[in-house]
């Protein structure tokens, strides 16, 4: 067939032959593309003078914008297209994210937890403990309530916004099988929230109950136990003999501990002072408690001690330390939590990242006529590398942040919290930390398992590429 | 001043026995814009590895190629790239459109590597290249979706889209029946001619070499040119090559 000799016949003619051709098995199309007739340019995309191709072009500016936004439209039109075969790559670094960003965001929970527990068996960092100075000469502490004056005194010079005073006596309570002793801690409102006493009954002691006739009290859980958990909306009283018997009101009950520590109340110093009389209270084991900013407390430390021996002299022993758990010293104590918890993400996000490289690797292959075809069309060596790479970097991340949202949902749903942290107070909000490094992560992982494809499409011979 | 020369090219590739294997032979030939040149040849002649020089993708053994005024052998591979991104459009015997894209966005593709306003207005070009090519209804079109035909349409639309100055057709009626190739060719030598850019066809089909202004014959690796319509009216093509 002589299809140069036809080709200004009757577009009619040009039908006849197409169901006899490859084109069968599209007649309407062949047919269309039979017919259709030839345009005049429409625009400048084609009709350029030939004055203007003897000129070579110019690139313009701004490529280093477009090469960038280019890169990044392949890499996006490449996940798109395959989406398929991507999210069944991703869903092993989704889960590895999600699985990274949940246990660092658990971890931040539990840590919380753990501050928590520290902060209520010691105190908040930085507190700052102080006891009555103890002079050798005389072989006699200095008067607790005269020291306690000393403190009011530098805490308001000073401007501390926490302090309490501290006593600690006892006294003996009227229960129903009898009269027990109980630890009677005498203390200022503020020891609360500096030793995050968790309250689960009523409420902490205010600066109103100061004036209360009769003592208000919050009695810690064993107690309560022993007084047969009366409702305190009904305002029980107990009654404790020391110097007096007195009638107090229990206005709370303390969260219970896991370990017995015995039976204790807690009351404000001058309903104390008024329940054992000034000597019994002068002479119970007293101390002053001060929290202050971390970066201040050392200094803090050594002006105390200094204005403590203005005052009592220079040959007293004057004892002002740091008492918070992190003056402890050692390492951190939950540093090996943070370890583990780490080195399990990582291992984590370690097989996602090899099952992704695997994936790619094998998609590259597949993928060489394609990058032949752009090689032919311009792209270069590099941009090819970054589009591979980025194909990889943005199907991660995207992945990545599923992953997150997915951490978010778990760590902030009140069950998980509940079991991962039941006593947590100041419950951490969704820790910042655990969505950049899980985002962070998910990007590197892409960079990793994208540089092996990467470099193989980089490789690929554009003629070997075309005819394959 | 010609668009492309090759000066005394040759290009040999070594045999896994160490032997060399000379494929192209001593080839001389200026392409000048606006040209039209076809180039036969039997299966192995060396047609496809000239293709490649043409279109700035392999380097020559010894010998020069001038594109421009400037020698290739002083070109980086990136400037390489760019150039024939630039100045070079392909068309290929078996279409070669990316699977799973549109015909639109197949036509895009070689605007993803250009820069300022052909890269930002790419949609609004490779539309309007489709509509010159007569396929503006089929634009949302996947290629396995479209005829033999079609898809070389949106092959040229393709190689054109970025105003090449040199359009390379290595094959473009091979995978297509002879009707459907008349059109195609009609449709890229129109096209070409409108654009002003050169076309270089390579074909066995002599009945394609035809079309061109200057006619070529790639025998073992020896370019020499030849009158392709004498040719025609004495004897079959075969019997030609």
């Amino acid at each position: 067939m002589r299809w140069f000799r036809k080709k200004n016949r009757a577009s009619g003619d040009a039908a006849t032959p197409e169901a006899a051709t490859p084109e069968a098995a599209a007649p309407e199309a062949a047919a269309r593309e039979v017919a259709t007739p030839i345009d005049p340019p429409a625009t400048d995309v084609v009709a350029r003078p030939a004055s203007d191709l003897a000129k070579p072009k110019r690139e313009p500016r701004g490529s280093l914008l477009s090469s960038l936004v280019g890169s990044v439209v392949e890499a996006w039109d490449e996940v798109r297209i395959n989406r398929t075969r991507v999210l069944l790559s991703l869903i092993g670094i989704g889960v590895a994210v999600c699985a990274l960003a949940t246990v660092v965001g658990a971890g931040a929970v539990f840590g919380q937890s753990q501050t928590e527990e520290y902060e209520k068996q010691s105190a908040r960092p930085a507190t700052i403990m102080a006891y009555p100075p103890f002079s050798p000469t005389t072989n006699e502490q200095a008067d607790s309530a005269q020291f306690f004056e000393l403190m009011d005194t530098l805490v308001e010079r000073y401007q501390v916004s926490h302090s309490t005073s501290i006593r600690r006596g006892s006294a003996s309570v009227q229960l129903a099988d009898g009269t027990q002793f109980t630890a009677v801690l005498a203390i200022d409102v503020k020891y609360g929230v500096m030793h995050r006493l968790d309250v689960a009954e009523g409420r902490w002691l205010t600066e109103a109950d100061e004036q209360r006739l009769a003592p208000s009290v919050v009695i810690n859980d064993e107690l309560y136990e022993k007084l047969g958990r009366p409702d305190l909306r009904t305002h029980p009283t107990i009654e404790l003999s020391a110097d007096t018997v007195t009638t107090a009101v229990v206005v709370g009950v303390l969260a219970p501990v896991p370990y017995s520590s015995g039976l204790s109340i807690s009351v404000l110093e001058a309903p104390y002072r008024a329940l054992v009389g000034s000597t019994a209270a002068n002479e119970a084991e007293a101390s002053f408690e001060l929290w202050v900013p971390e970066e201040q407390s050392s200094q803090l430390v050594e002006i105390l001690d200094r204005d403590m021996r203005a005052q009592y002299g220079d040959d007293v022993q004057s004892n002002v330390n740091r008492s918070d758990y992190l003056a402890w010293g050692g390492p951190n104590p939950l540093e090996p939590l943070q370890w583990v918890i780490g080195g399990i993400a990582g291992l984590i996000l370690l097989l996602g990242a090899l099952g992704l490289v695997n994936i790619s690797l094998v998609t590259v292959k597949y993928r060489v006529r394609e990058i032949g075809v752009r090689r032919a069309f311009g792209a270069t060596a590099g941009r090819v590398f970054f589009a591979v790479m980025m194909e990889s970097v943005v199907a991660t991340i995207a992945a990545g942040v599923i992953g997150v949202a997915i951490s978010i949902a778990i760590i902030q749903n009140p069950a998980v919290q509940n079991l991962i942290a039941p006593s947590v107070q100041d419950l951490p909000p969704y820790p910042l930390e655990a969505a950049l490094i899980a985002l962070a992560a998910s990007a590197a992982v892409g960079v990793l398992a994208g540089l092996m494809p990467a470099l193989v499409a980089v490789k690929v011979k554009v003629i070997d590429a075309i005819r394959y | 001043m010609p668009l492309l020369s090759l000066e005394g090219v040759t290009r040999s590739v070594e045999l896994p026995d160490f032997s060399r294997l000379d494929i192209l032979k001593g080839v001389d030939l200026d392409v000048e814009v606006g040209d039209h040149i076809s180039i036969v040849g039997r299966s192995g002649s060396g047609k496809s590895t000239l293709l490649n020089l043409l279109g700035l993708i392999d380097n020559p053994t010894t010998g020069r190629i001038v594109f421009d005024g400037e020698p290739l052998e002083k070109l980086s591979g990136g400037k390489r790239d760019r150039k024939r991104g630039r100045d070079v459009g392909f068309i290929f015997q078996q279409f070669n459109l990316l699977a799973g894209r549109t015909a639109l966005e197949n036509v895009m593709t070689p605007l993803l590597y250009a820069s300022g306003r052909q890269f930002w207005r790419r949609r609004v070009l490779a539309a309007e290249m489709l509509d010159r090519v007569g396929l503006s209804e089929r634009m949302t079109s996947m290629p396995d979706k479209l005829s033999g035909g079609e898809q070389q349409r949106v092959a040229i639309a393709r190689a054109l889209v970025r105003s090449p100055r040199l359009i390379l057709a290595d094959e473009p009626t091979g995978a297509l029946d002879v009707e459907t190739g008349a059109t195609v060719m009609e449709l890229l030598d129109t096209v070409a001619e409108q654009s002003g850019a050169a076309l270089i066809t390579i074909t066995h089909d002599p009945n394609v070499a035809a079309l061109a202004r200057r006619h070529y014959r790639l025998d073992n690796g020896v370019l020499s040119a030849i009158d392709v319509r004498r040719m025609l009216a004495t004897s079959l093509p075969e019997a030609a090559l």
